[in-house]
């Protein structure tokens, strides 16, 4: 930990009434912006190349977009769009996430630890091999999302919908899946003794 | 700000040392005292950063351990707490507010895990709420009755702040208000 986060050097939109935080290098947050499609691939290429770890990206749109391997460690993506986004390898570390759409999203091998998920919806995502470990998972929807061979040590799913999610050998270590809805999920092999208080865990295999 | 959190193993437990630190200023905080990692004082002296006050949110053991050896480190710094834990402990409480820099927290009382329980809630936008709330989770109660006051202390106090002001507590994961508020299973 003790990652660079979002918190420094914070600009605000210059839009009228907008609260939320300027993109990088622009007066306005993605929704107030001009020349958004410009914007889009400039922040793709930053986010390769290493630039947007701990930047304000509050509701940015990267559906689809190919960030694999980008680092955006510590970085603000509230309510981003990464729906379909690659995300292969890439480092999300300690990144906030909440509300984010990582719908469909292919996130092999990416780090989450630390990361602020909930709320997020990664239903359908392809995630495994990712490292989830004191991540934030709260309430997030994650039905039929793919998490085999992760590291989910102490990460905190409460209220987590892992509807026939597969969870195959990912280490379930004090995760806390306090009231979380496991239904028809497959955690066959899974590693560790999680925290299944109050769960839904009919139809699953492996718990 | 500056905002870095720091986890350190403490006695089969996981616990979180925070540092906000204002940018004009260079002047900072840690709160909890539960470790004192090298890479926390690394970054302070590379931040130049200078430490003024230490601010505990409670008394246990994985709170105030390294207390001796910060205070050996930031020797004029200001210990903020609801007991005597160090010589240069300011007690404070309820509705106090200290000045880090430009930045400006308020004391709110979150007893329920101790009875003397506090958090510091910087402006809108940041609580450390040290084992009061976790992310999906409340700090452990010894009775009904202290839950009931923990509850009642998150809901009036910090359930009322804006869903993006994040929430650093004294172990596991960072969360906001936000998702707690939605989907924390024990506010219901
Ligand atoms: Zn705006």
């Amino acid at each position: 930990m003790g990652l660079p986060t979002h918190h420094e050097r914070v600009r605000r939109c210059g839009a009228p009434q907008c609260t939320h935080p300027a993109l990088p290098g622009v007066p306005h947050c993605w929704e107030h912006v001009e020349n958004r499609e410009n914007l889009h691939e400039e922040l793709i290429t930053k986010a390769r190349d290493g630039s947007l770890a701990g930047q304000c990206l509050w509701g940015i749109d990267l559906s689809g977009a190919d960030l694999r391997g980008a680092d955006l460690r510590g970085a603000l993506l509230t309510e981003a769009k990464l729906q379909g986004a690659h995300l292969e390898r890439a480092n999300l570390s300690g990144a906030r996430l909440e509300r984010s759409d990582l719908r469909e999203a292919q996130a092999e091998g990416a780090t989450f630890a630390w990361a602020v998920l909930g709320l997020a919806d990664l239903s359908g995502g392809q995630f495994p091999r990712c490292d989830f470990s004191r991540s934030n998972l709260v309430g997030v929807r994650a039905v039929g999302g793919v998490f085999d061979e992760c590291n989910l040590y102490y990460s905190r799913p409460g209220k987590a919908d892992f509807t026939r999610a597969s969870l195959r050998e990912a280490n379930l270590t004090r995760a806390v899946f306090r009231r979380a809805i496991l239904r028809e999920a497959d955690a066959t092999g899974h590693g560790g003794q999680p925290n299944l208080d109050g769960a839904d865990t009919r139809g699953a295999r492996g718990l | 700000m500056i905002v870095r959190s720091w986890m350190m193993p403490c006695g089969g437990q996981e616990s979180n040392i925070h540092l906000i630190a204002c940018e004009s200023t260079r002047e900072a905080a840690i709160i909890d005292a539960g470790g004192f990692p090298a890479e926390m004082r690394e970054e302070i002296k590379s931040l130049a950063l200078r430490v003024t006050h230490v601010l505990i949110t409670h008394g246990h053991h994985d709170h105030v351990d390294s207390l001796g050896d910060m205070m050996s480190a930031y020797p004029r710094a200001i210990v903020c707490a609801t007991q005597r834990v160090s010589e240069n402990t300011r007690i404070v409480a309820e509705g106090d507010t200290l000045q880090v820099g430009e930045l400006r927290a308020h004391v709110i009382q979150t007893s329920g895990h101790t009875p003397d329980s506090i958090s510091f809630v910087f402006g809108d936008e940041i609580v450390f709420c040290g084992d009061a709330l976790f992310a999906g989770s409340i700090g452990g109660t010894s009775s009904a009755r202290m839950r009931q006051e923990e509850i009642t202390h998150i809901r009036e106090k910090i359930l009322c702040l804006p869903d993006d002001c994040e929430i650093r507590p004294g172990h596991g994961p960072v969360t906001t208000v936000g998702i707690e508020r939605s989907s924390n299973p024990f506010l219901e």
